[in-house]
Parts: structure tokens; C-alpha cells; sequence
């Protein structure tokens, strides 16, 4: 089993990070959120709706990005653009505004309509953010969205991390990268082998285990037995 | 269904695909180009060795143990160019003639034997001037026989024979290029919706962008449907591209029938019956193509998968070489026999509506089963995510 009985609440202008080091059950849980797999038992709400019961409702309110995603190399962003904000139901005129905001705002009016094969990894995780963000979902679900990026370009993504907080979204981030865990999460739950160990602030998470540094405290924290959330 | 999203969909699928410049050498230009290409240059070539072949004197070798009145003339009356070989065999197989014959035995009942090499292909044209050149002769030997004797040629020809083919151009056309179309038709509807089909599911895969489109408000059966859409129209798209550029050339080397020329059927009844066998057969392979492309990692995977099933599909498809006749209801219910069976029966313009309706609702039915299949591999997670 992937993951078993992870229960959390992450609400909106948060960051939650869920820390993990590698097969936690990070990405499953992630998947299961943003209604690509279907968990055998349980359920998540997500914007209000039931990840079981109203799938495509789920995914018309989320916006997705993993680190090892990649770009149709074939189409232009804003082709990308325009096919997923149709599909994600934005009405055309609103997409239109929408589409030239977002290449305004990411930089990428030189390259939006030429075709990615040629992009750098920079300017294709530019236009994958501003697929993301094309339908103004409430919620964004992030899994290990800096995992194998160059500094420069691992630096734009935390920047979009910290604005979508700004702007009142509820950012659900997946992470085994100590140092962004607690730079960018409002809270964290730490994962293993499929079970939540722990859920806190940092401040939380200093408290329960006596340490200082969240690698520290990570590193405690997986050698305990499951338990709930930390309490203040 | 949300034919809304199907439509963003498809066009996204045919974008993708359209702009991969294999694609379009696989499915536009090869089909276009190859095929025609290497038949023009064929019949080229036929047709160039069967000219040398009228004009050409192959050297036949004589060894006249016994002599036979007439033959060397008979021979060089042939167009042969005969030297007399104390060895025939011998210099067959040194290849200093093409022909050797040893005449031996009674002069009032001489034996020839004949010497060719049969790998080489000009030895049938040489054969086929001796045997002109001895028949001549044994004619005019029978001929003076029956003469010396008073007896009249008619002895021998006791009845005369003649024979009437009854069927009409259009059935000939069905019975020889019938038996083969259904079968290209099959390789070629396979081969378009195999790459579109492999580049949709495990070229994703590899690209790293099936969880882009997973996790779009699109559902799972609009974005199987897209896909099976895409790799249809590709799948028919190649078919009569290729179907065309066959018979430009055809019609530019004016090929023959050996009872005459070929007659294509354009009337509109026969092309949408046409039309209407190849759908139903598109959508199955497409489906096929898109459930059995699914679960691979990578394109090279998946190719892996599809090509042992297009060889059986092949297998199926050449029934039309051994059976003859239209399907019976049972060979209608084999999927893709039928369709080369009632393929060369609608080209003969020798079919029954109830066969036709039997083949089509069978292929019909197995397509749902192969769209069925394509869509619950779509919702597999473990053939999704196959690690």
C-alpha cells in the first residue's frame, strides 16, 4: 500500500508542504488529490468537492505541475494555453485576456508562439506555469515541482509558489528538498512509508522533537511511531 | 460525453501530430512516393527485360547424333542462334549457351533431350522459342506422315475447342486486383493508425506529458475518444492516400489483365460501399492500436507489442488468396477476412446486401469491443503508470 490513513487540511493563501524522502507516498498522495489515481478506500475534498464523487469538478479547480512533467514540444505556449483553458472551461473571450496576462506576466511574449522543441528548460517551466495558473484555479497541487532544475530556474518556480500564496490560493506542495520545505511551507506534514508521522508549523515540529534544523527534525521524525497531529 | 472538450482534444491530438516530421513522412510521403515509386520502377524494368527478351538471340547449342529434317532451320526460324556442341550439358553449365539439346536414338524415332539452367531467368524465354521451333517441326513431321500414307489431316483433330470468358470486365478487375486489396488495404489501415495510436499513448508517456492531460477537466473517454479519433482519420487519411497514388500509377503504367483492361468501379454506390467497409475496419484498428499501445513505457515498446498482432492481421487477410466466392456467415463473422473477402466481392460487383450487412455488423460489433478496450486501458492506473 502507497499510502495509508494520511488525513490533512490545507486551506486557502497556505502553503502545506508534505516532506517525504523518496517512494513516501508523496506523489501518490498527490495523484490521488489532483483525481489521477483513485484511492482504494477513503476520500479527499478538494475547492469543495469530493475527489471521488465529482472528479472532473476537482481537476476544473486544481492546477498540476510535477517536476518530471514535460511541455508538448510540438505545439507553441500559446497554443497550450488556449487548449487547456478551453478544456478547463474558461469562456474564450476571458481566455483570450487571460492568455496575453500570463505571457505578460511570465515573460515569454518573444517565445509564445514559437514551437518548445527549441525552448530552454527555463522557458518551458515558464510556460508550464502559466498552464497552471490559465484557469485561475483556487488550488494548486505541486509535486516536487523543482526536482532536477537548475538554481535560476528552481528560483522562478519559488517565486510562483509565493505569489499563488499572495493571491490567496491554497498551494498543496510535495518536497523531499529540506532547505525549500522550510523556506516556502506555512506548514508541513512529514511522510513514511505511506503514513503521516507528523503535521505542523515549524515551530511545531521544533517543539515535538527538540531540534533545530528540519533535516534534523526530519530525520527524528521517520524513526518515530505514526501519530497524529503535532499539538501546540 | 463533452463533445466540446472532444473537439479541443482532436485538434490538439492532430496538431501534435502533424507537426512531427515523421509523421508526415510515414503517413503522407511514404505512402505517396514509396509505393508508387517502387512499382513504376518495377514495371519499368518488366517491362524492359520483356522487350530485350523479343529481340534478344538466345544461343542454343545442337548436338545432332541423329538428324532431324528441319529443326536447325526451325530453330534459327525462332529467332535462336544455334552452333552445333558436342557437350550441350556441358556448355549450359559453362554458360556459353543458354539451351542445349542432345538428339539421339533411331533415326525413324529420334530422342531429344533437352539441357537448361532454370535459375537463370531468360532460360523460360529461350525454352519457349524451342519448344515453337520442335512443335513446328513435329507438325510438319505428322503432316507428311499422314500424307505418305493418304491419311487426312483432320484424323488428328477430330473436334475443334474454343472457349468464352462470361465475365464481364468489372468482375475480372475484382478477381485480380480483389484478392490483393483487401489485404494492402488492411496493412496500410493498421500502419496509419498504429503510429498515430503509439505517438498518442506511449509517445506521451515518453514525452512526460500524459499527466498534463490527466489532470485537465477532460475525462478519461473524451481523451481515449480524441485519441481514437485521431489515429481513425490518419488510419483512413493514409488508406486513401496510398489507395490513389497505386492507381495513378497503375493508370500512368496502363496495367493489363490477361483478359483485358482493368475496370475500376466510380460509381457512387460502390465507392460508399467501399467507404462504409473501411470505416468500421479504421475505427478497430485504431482502437486495437491505442489498447495495445497503453501500457508500453516507450514507443519502441509499443511497436514491440503491435507488430506481432499486424502479422496476424496480415495472415487473416490473405484468406482472399485461397478462398474463393463471397463470405459464408461464418467466414463473415472472422474479423478482417471478411473485410478482404466482401472487399474483392463488392469490387467484383458480385455482392449480396445481406452479406454486406452481416460484415459490416460484425465489424461494427468488434470495433465496440476494441473502443470498450481502449478505454478501460485508459483507466487502468497500473498500465498508465507502469513503472
Amino acid at each position: 500500500m502507497a499510502v495509508d490513513h494520511i488525513s490533512f487540511e490545507a486551506r486557502p493563501g497556505e502553503i502545506f508542504g508534505l516532506l517525504g524522502s523518496n517512494g513516501a507516498g508523496k506523489t501518490t498522495t498527490m495523484r490521488m488529490l489532483a483525481t489521477i489515481l483513485q484511492p482504494t478506500d477513503g476520500t479527499a475534498e478538494v475547492a469543495g468537492f469530493d475527489i471521488r464523487r465529482s472528479p472532473a469538478d476537482v481537476r476544473r479547480s486544481i492546477g498540476f505541475l510535477s517536476g518530471d512533467m514535460g511541455y508538448y514540444r510540438r505545439l507553441s505556449p500559446r497554443e497550450v494555453l488556449q487548449i487547456f483553458g478551453t478544456i478547463n472551461g474558461v469562456e474564450p473571450r476571458a481566455l483570450k485576456t487571460r492568455i496575453d496576462m500570463l505571457i505578460e506576466q511570465f515573460g515569454m511574449k518573444e517565445f509564445a508562439d514559437g514551437r518548445a522543441e527549441s525552448f530552454s528548460t527555463g522557458m518551458r517551466q515558464r510556460a508550464n506555469i502559466a498552464r497552471v495558473l490559465v484557469h485561475d484555479p483556487p488550488v494548486l497541487i505541486l509535486d516536487e515541482p523543482t526536482t532536477g532544475l537548475d538554481v535560476p530556474t528552481a528560483q522562478v518556480i519559488e517565486k510562483f509558489i509565493l505569489s499563488a500564496k499572495e493571491n490567496g490560493k491554497c498551494v498543496v506542495l510535495s518536497t523531499h528538498i529540506m532547505e525549500e520545505a522550510e523556506y516556502l511551507c506555512d506548514r508541513i506534514a512529514v511522510v513514511h512509508g505511506g503514513k503521516l508521522q507528523a503535521l505542523g508549523t515549524m515551530d511545531q515540529l521544533r517543539q515535538r522533537t527538540g531540534k533545530q534544523r528540519l533535516r534534523e527534525i526530519f530525520l527524528e521524525l521517520i524513526n518515530l511511531p505514526a501519530e497524529g497531529e503535532v499539538t501546540a | 460525453m463533452n463533445f466540446p472538450t472532444l473537439r479541443v482534444l482532436f485538434r490538439k491530438e492532430m496538431l501534435d501530430l502533424l507537426r512531427d516530421r515523421r509523421t508526415l513522412i510515414s503517413l503522407v510521403i511514404a505512402p505517396m512516393l514509396v509505393g508508387p515509386a517502387i512499382m513504376t520502377v518495377m514495371n519499368y524494368y518488366i517491362r524492359r527485360s520483356e522487350q530485350q527478351a523479343k529481340v534478344e538471340r538466345y544461343k542454343v547449342g545442337l548436338n545432332e547424333g541423329v538428324r532431324i529434317s528441319g529443326l536447325r532451320d526451325a530453330l534459327n526460324g525462332a529467332g535462336l542462334e544455334v552452333s552445333d556442341e558436342a557437350a550441350p550439358r556441358q556448355a549450359v553449365v559453362d554458360k556459353k549457351i543458354t539451351f542445349g539439346i542432345d538428339v539421339t536414338g533411331d533415326p525413324s524415332k529420334p530422342k531429344l533431350m533437352f539441357y537448361s539452367d532454370n535459375s537463370e531467368m531468360k532460360t523460360s524465354m529461350a525454352r519457349a522459342r524451342v519448344n515453337e521451333a520442335i512443335d513446328k517441326v513435329w507438325r510438319e513431321r505428322i503432316r507428311s506422315e499422314l500424307a505418305a500414307r493418304n491419311v487426312p489431316e483432320s484424323v488428328i483433330q477430330p473436334f475443334e475447342r474454343s472457349s468464352v470468358n462470361v465475365a464481364q470486365p468489372r468482375k475480372m478487375t475484382g478477381s485480380v486486383i480483389g484478392r490483393i486489396i483487401g489485404f494492402l488495404l488492411l496493412i496500410f489501415l493498421f500502419n496509419g493508425a498504429m503510429y498515430s495510436a503509439v505517438d498518442s499513448t506511449a509517445g506521451e508517456k515518453e514525452r512526460k506529458t500524459i499527466e498534463i492531460l490527466l489532470a485537465s477537466a477532460a475525462g478519461r473517454t473524451e481523451i481515449v475518444a480524441a485519441k481514437v479519433l485521431t489515429a481513425m482519420v490518419t488510419s483512413f487519411g493514409t488508406t486513401v492516400l496510398s489507395i490513389s497514388s497505386y492507381a495513378l500509377a497503375l493508370a500512368q503504367t496502363g496495367s493489363r489483365s490477361k483478359s483485358g483492361d482493368l475496370v475500376f468501379p466510380t460509381d457512387p454506390l460502390t465507392l460508399g460501399l467501399l467507404v462504409l467497409l473501411i470505416l468500421p475496419v479504421a475505427l478497430m484498428a485504431s482502437c486495437i492500436s491505442i489498447a495495445a499501445a497503453t501500457p508500453a513505457r516507450s514507443t519502441r515498446e509499443a511497436m514491440s507489442y503491435l507488430t506481432p498482432g499486424l502479422f496476424l492481421i496480415m495472415f487473416l487477410g490473405m484468406f482472399t488468396f485461397i478462398v474463393d466466392g463471397p463470405p459464408s456467415i461464418w467466414m463473415a463473422l472472422i474479423p478482417f477476412s471478411n473485410f478482404s473477402q466482401m472487399m474483392r466481392e463488392v469490387l467484383s460487383g458480385d455482392w449480396t446486401w445481406a452479406q454486406f450487412l452481416m460484415t459490416t455488423a460484425a465489424n461494427l460489433v468488434y470495433s465496440l469491443i476494441a473502443v470498450a478496450l481502449a478505454v478501460r486501458a485508459f483507466r487502468t492506473e497500473k498500465v498508465l503508470f507502469r513503472s
